[in-house]
């Protein structure tokens, strides 16, 4: 982990620097007036600080220490967290062209499909009924406005 | 057929009626809900206003509702790119205001303005106004620019935030006799008049409805209005800028208004429809009961008051800096 | 006394059958949105509002203040099972609420969460009834060095919210003040930090970033796991109440929860979130034990839920003696009233004392049905476990996902909440703990108009926040926290000893 820390580190401290940067071209005022970027810079600097702080830690603390899972990338699933974000960010692209119940069903499908085995009928019924349900608690009783896409309900 | 079949046949049918459900309207404008848009969060004076109108307006609309939509964001501007990237079919109406329409935009450098837009009718007009504490050294405006002038700098006012139209009008104010004075903005007028209340501020400016209730348990005194004529529902009593002596007007309007784009026809249709809305006995009560009486303008008037706004806004906007 | 006799009047108007009615289906409602994650009380009242129109000013105060409070008790169920927090306020919750539950113990988690809940809100309302005109008094007296002080004082305790590195937590607290920065720059009022998108335009979304951070980011550290070690903690669910050393452990934590939690709701911008994280922070700091923390300890549990519920009681306070509202519940109370004829203000009190002392009793009341309702509910939430995790973990985020969307009718919001979703998973994957990074979103933009405010006030003298009395013990107080948390650390290294394990 100790490693991981010290890489991170470094990303902090980028991450920092991009902050201070982009701080200072908004106009710092000065410490009597503070402008938009004061406080952003005042907090660029610090997470630099504490990056550096995390790193100098973990340095010091390399002696005595197990190791852990050699990565925690290893012996996970990791693909299927992948395909998961891709599925969501599907859902919240389409939404507005399919409507929200059709967008819903595919979902809910795709999701299933993407975890433990299902069986084809299961999934199919579970993802009609949480589209449906979903609809009339949300879309319905909580008024939430939904696109309606291709499948237009009032009129 | 299995079990497995037999629920797969099912869901089918299940998809296809949903596919099968659409529904081809009928002849008329509207054939469906209508949306009115505002810009601000649920609950604020606006949205409790637009509620209101609407809550009885589907009679006049082929008996559509007409349901309020709150877009919330980057100071009204979520809300007017909302109903400007929509379809323009008129179906999606918007509620504005001299701070969603004249300053906004600029403030903002958004790409689009008053202009894109088309007028439907004025609902209300009405005027923020200057506030301090009963028991502060000024008790007219006169002396408060007097003090003003003998202490520099020393008066600070807070408003419910930087850009927003109480605040250009104090500015306005500063730049028109000469004095200094100091914005302290927050997120709200709720905030403004805490700050006031608690003596942390010597002024404050904003919206009457929050601060009349403090006025009439005597614990904060009015000392000016912004807008051309006085306010006759809210601050009868309260002198105007301009007859005080002060060059400077700002007027609180809103106007329902639809993107230009909207077909001829259906813009009339809504003309007509709002001007009945406005006229029906119960919304005016209504309205009355939440201290938003109706202030109608029809929309053949929207370019007039516009411009008007436009010519009073754009100097203080370029006085306040912005 | 006249309390009593004011009392007393309010609890007849309370009475009626239309206000009793009103009551429950206001908290029954407040539950129900309660568990949903994402969906808060705003939207239930702005919802209800119309149907509000034809009833008197009280019965609709009573039944919108119902769906307030009751939100409250609902917000811990999602905590406690799932590791997803309702809403901000229940994120410590997860912390050792959902430990709680990996043992077996949800029942016993969800019960003391619903008595700590009934007794800290039962105490707030004696709160409310008895202190409401001096404590709004006090509360004027805070001006904008004294919100700074505050805000810093709740972000000093970050350093004892983790587990681990305290440099760890304090980076996610820098990061959390930092994305708070995002959108409108109240004091100048333009954008910042936007990039040009106008999702951002008002900053990142404390729904999508905490639907994303938890509800997100949990799911997918469940999904990956090759053994499902979660069939394996369904099975033995060890009784449904809490024991006598449950309570013996938790009464204390309740009692300054209660305490705590009122006081901080008083004051605007987050009453509920703060007093519970900082609830928890007290819990761990005065306990015999502060290693079990993170888990299972139920003092992590039952102090933030009676905090959280506690300050409810203290947020109607200005609402009432002001008509000042400290939230957008509160805002849209104030609606309510307003459309009822009614001018919120100090003359409300006076003139209509009806409705105060009306809304007090139904409080009693509610608090009474809420515990009433949720204890039985707790066997139902209970069987909601063994629902196979590969059709409940879809369901799960779709709520998510809606829950994104539906503050704004915006999908891009699920697409920001996608991105914490990402964020989150990666930084629990390298040991970061992103509760500390809630708290300090929360406060970092309050903190930051607070700062600009008071300079402005004090025409850039920094000596403001030193001169005046709250401002400068708080300020002293939040110094004397950090620094003593960070002292450890520095001697540590000195020492090279053995660095915690992660």
């Amino acid at each position: 982990m100790q490693r991981y820390d010290r890489i991170f580190s470094l990303i902090w401290i980028a991450l920092g620097v991009f902050q201070c940067a982009e701080s200072f071209s908004l106009g710092l005022g000065s410490v009597m007036e503070p402008g938009t970027g004061f406080m952003p810079f005042v907090m660029g600097l610090v997470l630099i600080a504490l990056a550096i702080a995390l790193f100098l830690e973990s340095h010091f603390a390399t002696r005595g220490t197990s190791p852990t899972k050699s990565s925690p990338w290893s012996d996970v699933h990791w693909k299927r967290v992948v395909y998961i974000t891709l599925i969501m960010l599907g859902y919240a692209v389409l939404l507005p062209k399919l409507g929200y119940l059709l967008d819903t069903f595919l979902v809910m499908i795709f999701l299933m499909k993407s975890g433990e085995p299902i069986k084809w009928p299961t999934a199919l019924v579970v993802g009609a009924v949480t589209a449906v349900f979903s609809y009339v608690l949300f879309g319905i009783w909580l008024n939430v406005s939904f696109p309606e896409g291709i499948l237009s309900f009032r009129g | 057929m299995n079990r497995g079949h037999r629920m797969t046949w099912i869901a089918s049918l299940f998809a296809f009626s949903l596919l099968a459900t659409q529904a081809w309207g009928a002849e008329g404008f509207p054939t469906k809900p209508l949306e009115l848009v505002v810009p601000y969060a649920a609950g604020g004076s606006t949205d409790v206003m637009c509620r209101t109108i609407v809550a009885r307006a589907a009679p006049f609309l082929n008996n559509q509702p007409c349901v309020v939509v709150n877009k919330v964001g980057g100071g009204t501007v979520v809300g007017s790119r909302y109903v400007l990237d929509g379809r323009n079919d008129g179906y999606t109406l918007y509620s504005t205001s001299t701070s969603s329409m004249m300053i906004a935009p600029v403030v903002n450098k958004t790409n689009f303005s008053w202009r894109d837009f088309i007028g439907i009718c004025q609902t209300m007009l009405g005027s923020d106004a200057l506030y301090v504490r009963a028991d502060a050294p000024f008790k007219t405006l006169d002396q408060f620019v007097e003090y003003a002038k003998q202490n520099p700098g020393k008066i600070k006012y807070s408003t419910s935030g930087a850009g927003g139209s109480p605040h250009l009008s104090v500015e306005g104010l500063a730049a028109a006799k000469g004095i200094s004075l100091k914005q302290i903005p927050t997120k709200g007028d709720a905030e403004a008049v805490t700050a006031l209340l608690g003596g942390h501020v010597m002024a404050a400016s904003g919206n009457p409805i929050a601060y009349q209730p403090h006025v009439d348990a005597g614990k904060l005194r009015c000392l000016a209005q912004f807008s051309a004529e006085r306010d006759k529902a809210f601050l009868p009593n309260i002198p105007t800028y301009k007859e005080l002596g002060v060059d400077v007007v700002v007027d609180l309007w809103r106007w329902v208004v639809v993107p230009k784009a909207v077909s001829p026809e259906k813009i009339k249709f809504l003309r007509e429809a709002f001007t009945k809305i406005l006229r029906d006995k119960e919304t005016l009560v209504a309205l009355e009961k939440i201290q938003c009486p109706v202030s109608y303008l029809p929309g053949e008037d929207y370019e007039k008051t516009m411009s008007k706004s436009e010519a009073a806004i754009m100097p203080l906007i370029k006085a306040a800096g912005l | 006394m006249e309390l009593l006799a004011n009392l007393y009047q309010g609890f007849q108007i309370c009475f009626s059958p239309i206000n009793l009615l009103y009551c429950f289906v206001g908290v029954l409602l407040g539950t129900l949105i309660g568990v949903l994650p994402g969906i808060g009380p705003g939207a239930a009242i702005a919802l209800l509002l119309p149907t509000t129109f034809r009833v008197s000013p009280v019965s609709a105060i009573i039944m919108l203040a119902g769906i307030y409070y009751g939100a409250m008790y609902g917000g811990s169920t999602t905590s406690i099972l799932v590791n997803i927090p309702g809403e901000a306020a229940s994120v410590v919750t997860c912390i050792d609420g959902y430990q709680m539950a990996r043992q077996g113990r949800a029942g016993p988690a969800l019960g003391i969460s619903a008595f700590g809940s009934f007794i800290a809100g039962t105490l707030s309302v004696v709160g409310l009834m008895v202190l409401a005109v001096p404590l709004s008094n006090v509360a004027l007296q805070f001006g904008f060095p004294e919100y700074f002080a505050i805000m810093c004082l709740g972000l000093s305790i970050v350093s004892y919210l983790g587990r681990g590195s305290i440099f760890k937590s304090l980076l996610m607290a820098a990061l959390g003040v930092s994305l708070s920065f995002v959108g409108m720059d109240v004091v100048v009022g333009k954008p910042r930090f936007d990039f040009g998108l106008l999702v951002l335009g008002d900053g990142v979304g404390l729904i999508p970033l905490l639907m994303g951070l938890f509800g997100i980011a949990e799911v997918f550290s469940n999904i990956e796991e090759k053994i499902q070690a979660r069939e394996i903690f369904q099975t033995k669910i060890k009784g449904l109440l809490p024991t006598v050393r449950d309570w013996k452990d938790s009464w204390a934590a309740i009692t300054r929860g209660a305490l705590l939690g009122f006081f901080l709701g008083i004051l605007p911008g987050g009453g509920a979130v703060v007093s519970s994280f900082v609830s928890y922070a007290v819990e761990k700091k005065v306990s015999k034990h502060p290693e079990k923390f993170g888990t299972g300890a139920i003092e992590g549990v039952a102090g933030p839920e009676s905090a959280n519920n506690a300050a409810t009681g203290g947020a109607f306070i200005p609402l009432f003696v002001l008509g000042i509202p400290s939230n957008v519940a509160m805002a849209l109370l104030l609606g309510a009233l307003m459309i009822h004829g009614l001018q919120p203000g100090p003359l409300l009190l006076q003139q209509h004392p009806e409705i105060f002392w009306g809304t007090v009793a139904s409080m009693y009341i509610g608090n009474v049905m809420l515990l009433v309702l949720n204890l039985p509910l707790i066997g139902l939430w209970v069987k909601l476990l063994k629902v196979p995790y590969k059709i409940l973990f879809p369901m799960i985020l779709l709520f998510c996902l809606i829950g994104a969307y539906s503050e704004n009718n915006n999908p891009a919001d699920m697409l920001v909440m996608l991105f914490f979703g990402a964020l989150g998973y990666l930084l629990r994957k390298y040991g970061y703990d992103l509760a500390p990074l809630v708290l300090a979103f929360v406060l970092g933009r309050q903190m930051e108009q607070a700062f600009r405010q008071s300079l402005i006030l004090s025409d850039g003298s920094f000596w403001v926040f030193f001169s005046r009395p709250i401002s400068a013990v708080a300020m002293g107080l939040a110094i004397f926290l950090l620094v003593s948390a960070l002292i450890p650390a520095f001697k540590r290294k000195r020492e090279k000893i053995e660095v915690d394990e992660i």
